[in-house]
């Protein structure tokens, strides 16, 4: 907490009026849909009348999902069984449930049987992005389209393409964030804007707009108390609380690029118009057809087409085919916004990203970037032990003046 | 001490200081087979078959008398088959070095390489054995995403390493094989997977290859029909401690003729055995795999307590006879039909259809400890089973790592799951 009065320029500023705007825009229960995987085509939902918010589950009830789900599993997954058990989501529209990984397949089961909240499409994400895993995106995006309709529902062009429109607005405004990570010093805190991300995947359009508004206000700015002596970290991995972000700050890290699930991954842009966006310059060489502003689209199935197309040519997470996409992406993320490493936060028997570990570390090294791995039970504690660890990590990979990579 | 069986003959000189050249070479081969004739340990002909066979496989993969590549355990085997190469399972692998005694040794090779101890100890042995030198580097790597992301995972990483060609097939979980959607999206991957192997190979697989290999793994589908009816008889004709080495052909046997051999001579071997009185009290049928490393809990069970492993999950033919006129949407539809994969409810009636089949008394779900698909949905099946009063028992380990298994815990477990048998009946 101490970093959070240090850098409190934003956050302390920011943080009150975002949780007034997302909770002055959370519409009526019923017209609320929860998703869990930043794979989830949000914008069908949007488009269907729905308001879709990530569930980022509670550790307050997971004793009781532990029930259901052994302890060897993700305790992200727990997690979110154990906010249902809550009875937070009673009385919403249902969930979007993605057969992401194992884990992910198991809270499906379980969601079923010991929740009373509806569950308005199981979907499952190809691993590839090859024209085979197109045709059977497709047929997923549509049943979710009908499971949505099932639900009251009705998804036509118009809403869909302002939908579309909405969504690539709101990513380009966090890319707008994210453009001034890129200076020395980083112009945000790290916990800062992460808690901002994952308010972005709570909150109806109207405030997301509204929430991106905020931090381009000058007073919320922080450019008084950072030095460009802080350590300069990209973070990677699964789903993680922001506990951990408070603690990298705590330790005077700057987390200027937070890649993970819970917030980078799901807010990504391969908008053309994103020129600085090296995800946008990536994607833009490999898939020239993505458009998104989808001129000229008049049919409901061209819509469809563009959005499965978009979700699976994105830069893939640990659960896709290629691998090497995914760790180039964040060698280049790190040379970009300056990093003097790379810490990967991998929630504890997450099968993705741990198999990612021997790739990842073998890439980074010869790229000569330092690289932490912690592995977590999702929501990070300030306990002595990692302390030490991320104290240790920011010493062997930093010196005020050393240069970044 | 001198080795006695063939068993510890082949340890003696695999976990030796030239074990890794040993399996390298031909000779080893000749002379396991011809040690193997001698042998007098088999009280099975089929179980000599069947160790045959993997000698023969083994040499192959290992020497290079036929190209090799890896599969992970459902990956249909047919398409291997029908290029004319050898498909080669680090899962088995693992299993027969923990029963070697060489797996910590893997295991330590693993974790040295940022492989998590909290990773299915399959994978990690796997990983530790291609490191050290003692797996077979292979021409192309096969996986499938179903029931397990682990496998195909690890074969990123072996691909990365051996730098030979991956494909992975991406099976939906959540359509089952009446889903035409996800039939046509598989057998697409299993047509583009077939293409590798021809590359592969550098032979062209007819679609007479193709049927050749279906025909022969219908015909071995129908010989494990026999003996899973055979099965069903009391007392029980194979039981567990036999019976778990018959799962390594479902991982790599389909599509060959060993396999077709050493079934058809199973079902000879169980009719001789039908009716031999052995003490059987019990019926249990058997969740997920054993532990491999030496330990004494299925004999402890099956010999000492009277509780028989009547049958086994993975030894249950699930999927429908392969047409040979559509030899990849079949194939498709068999690995959709998987009752392990999707929603538990599949897995759940899967089950409760063996507990009535096999007229099972309790259910053992051996609990491996990086698995998520097995134990994953344990405690669902504890309360599924429990609404229809079919007793049943986690028992959490490992199935490799024995030092993540306390055998004195499990047997206390076992016998008190006994007890309440014991009073159930009563």
């Amino acid at each position: 907490m101490a970093t959070l009065r240090k850098y409190g320029n934003f956050f302390n500023g920011v943080w009150p009026l975002v949780k007034d705007l997302v909770k002055e825009e959370i519409p009526l229960q019923s017209k609320l849909v929860g998703w869990f995987c930043t794979y989830t085509p949000l914008e069908v939902i949007v488009a269907a009348g729905f308001q879709p918010f990530r569930i980022f589950g509670s550790s307050e009830r997971i004793a009781e999902a532990g029930v259901y789900l052994p302890p060897n599993l993700c305790p992200y997954v727990r997690a979110c069984l154990g906010e249902a058990f809550l009875g937070r989501f009673d009385g919403i529209a249902g969930v979007v449930l993605v057969h992401s990984c194992n884990a992910m397949g198991q809270l499906a089961s379980a969601w079923r049987r010991y929740t009373n909240v509806p569950v308005i499409a199981e979907v499952h994400i190809p691993r590839d992005s090859d024209s085979k895993a197109m045709v059977y995106m497709l047929s997923q995006v549509r049943s979710l389209i009908r499971g949505l309709e099932r639900a009251g529902g009705t998804v036509t062009v118009d809403s869909l393409l302002t939908a579309i429109r909405t969504s690539w607005a709101i990513r380009a405004g966090w890319n707008d964030l994210l453009a001034k990570q890129r200076r020395v010093p980083a112009f945000y805190s790290g916990a800062g804007l992460s808690r901002l991300g994952r308010s972005l995947q709570r909150a109806g359009p109207d405030q997301a707009k509204a929430l991106l508004d905020l931090p381009r206000q000058t007073e919320y700015s922080d450019t008084t108390t950072r030095t460009g002596n802080n350590p300069r970290f990209i973070l990677t991995g699964s789903v993680v609380s922001p506990g951990l972000l408070d603690l990298l700050d705590s330790v005077g890290a700057d987390v200027v690029y937070d890649e993970t699930c819970s917030c980078g991954r799901a807010l990504f842009s391969v908008c053309k118009d994103v020129k600085h966006g090296v995800e946008g310059a990536l994607l833009e060489s490999a898939f020239p057809r993505i458009d998104p502003n989808c001129e000229g689209a008049s049919e409901l199935d061209t819509l469809i087409e563009y959005l499965a197309s978009w979700y699976l040519n994105r830069i893939p997470c640990a659960r896709m085919k290629p691998a090497g996409q995914r760790i180039r992406y964040l060698v280049s993320l790190a040379k970009e916004y300056s990093a003097q490493g790379v810490i990967s936060s991998v929630v504890k028997f997450c099968d993705p990203y741990l198999y990612e570990q021997p790739l990842l570390r073998q890439a980074l090294l010869k790229e000569g970037i330092p690289y932490l791995l912690i592995e977590h039970e999702y929501e990070v504690v300030p306990e002595g032990r990692l302390l030490t660890r991320l104290e240790a990590f920011i010493e062997k990979t930093w010196r005020p003046g050393r240069s970044a990579i | 001490m001198a080795p006695r069986t063939f068993g510890d003959l082949i340890k003696t000189g695999l976990m030796g200081p030239v074990g890794k050249r040993l399996l390298r070479a031909r000779a080893s081969y000749a002379v396991a087979r011809y040690l193997l004739n001698r042998a007098s340990g088999f009280d099975m002909e089929s179980a000599k078959l069947m160790t045959r066979f993997a000698i023969d496989e083994s040499e192959k993969a290992y020497t290079g008398k036929r190209l090799g590549v890896w599969t992970t355990a459902f990956f249909p085997t047919e398409l291997v088959y029908a290029a004319g190469l050898t498909p080669f399972s680090p899962e088995v692998s693992s299993a027969v070095a923990a029963s070697l005694g060489a797996a910590s040794k893997f295991l330590s090779a693993a974790d040295a390489q940022w492989y998590s101890t909290d990773l299915c100890s399959f994978h990690r042995a796997a990983a530790g054995g291609l490191i050290e030198g003692f797996l077979p580097k292979p021409r192309a790597f096969l996986a499938s995403h179903h029931l397990c992301d682990g496998g195909p995972f690890l074969f990123r990483n072996a691909a990365n390493v051996v730098g030979a060609p991956l494909y992975v097939v991406d099976v939906p979980p959540t359509a089952g094989p009446s889903d035409s959607e996800a039939v046509i999206y598989v057998a697409s991957q299993l047509k583009e997977a077939l293409a590798l192997l021809e590359h592969v190979s550098n032979k062209r697989v007819t679609p007479e290859d193709l049927k050749a290999t279906v025909r022969l793994s219908n015909e071995c589908r129908h010989f494990m029909v026999q003996v899973n009816e055979l099965r069903r008889r009391r007392p029980s004709p194979l039981t567990g401690v036999h019976a778990f080495s018959y799962i390594y052909l479902t991982f790599c046997g389909p599509g060959s003729k060993g396999a077709v051999d050493v079934y058809k001579a199973l079902v000879r071997d169980i009719e001789h055995r039908i009716a031999v009185p052995d003490g059987e009290r019990y019926r249990l049928l058997w969740l997920h795999l054993r532990p491999y490393f030496p330990n004494t809990i299925l004999h402890h069970l099956e010999k000492d307590l009277g509780a028989v492993v009547a049958f086994e999950e993975l030894n249950e033919v699930y999927w429908e006879p392969l047409d040979e006129d559509r030899p990849l949407e079949s194939l498709a539809a068999k690995m959709l039909s998987h009752p392990g994969y999707g929603p538990v409810e599949r897995r759940i009636r899967a089950i409760i259809r063996m507990v009535e089949r096999y007229h099972i008394d309790g259910v053992i779900n051996f609990g491996n400890w990086g698995c998520r698909q097995s134990t994953g949905s344990a405690y669902m099946l504890k309360e599924a089973l429990r609404e229809e009063g079919i007793p049943y028992l986690v028992l959490d380990g490992d199935c490799i790592n024995g030092d993540n298994f306390s055998e004195g815990q499990a047997l206390t477990r076992i016998e008190g799951f006994l007890e309440m048998l014991s009073e159930r009946a009563s």
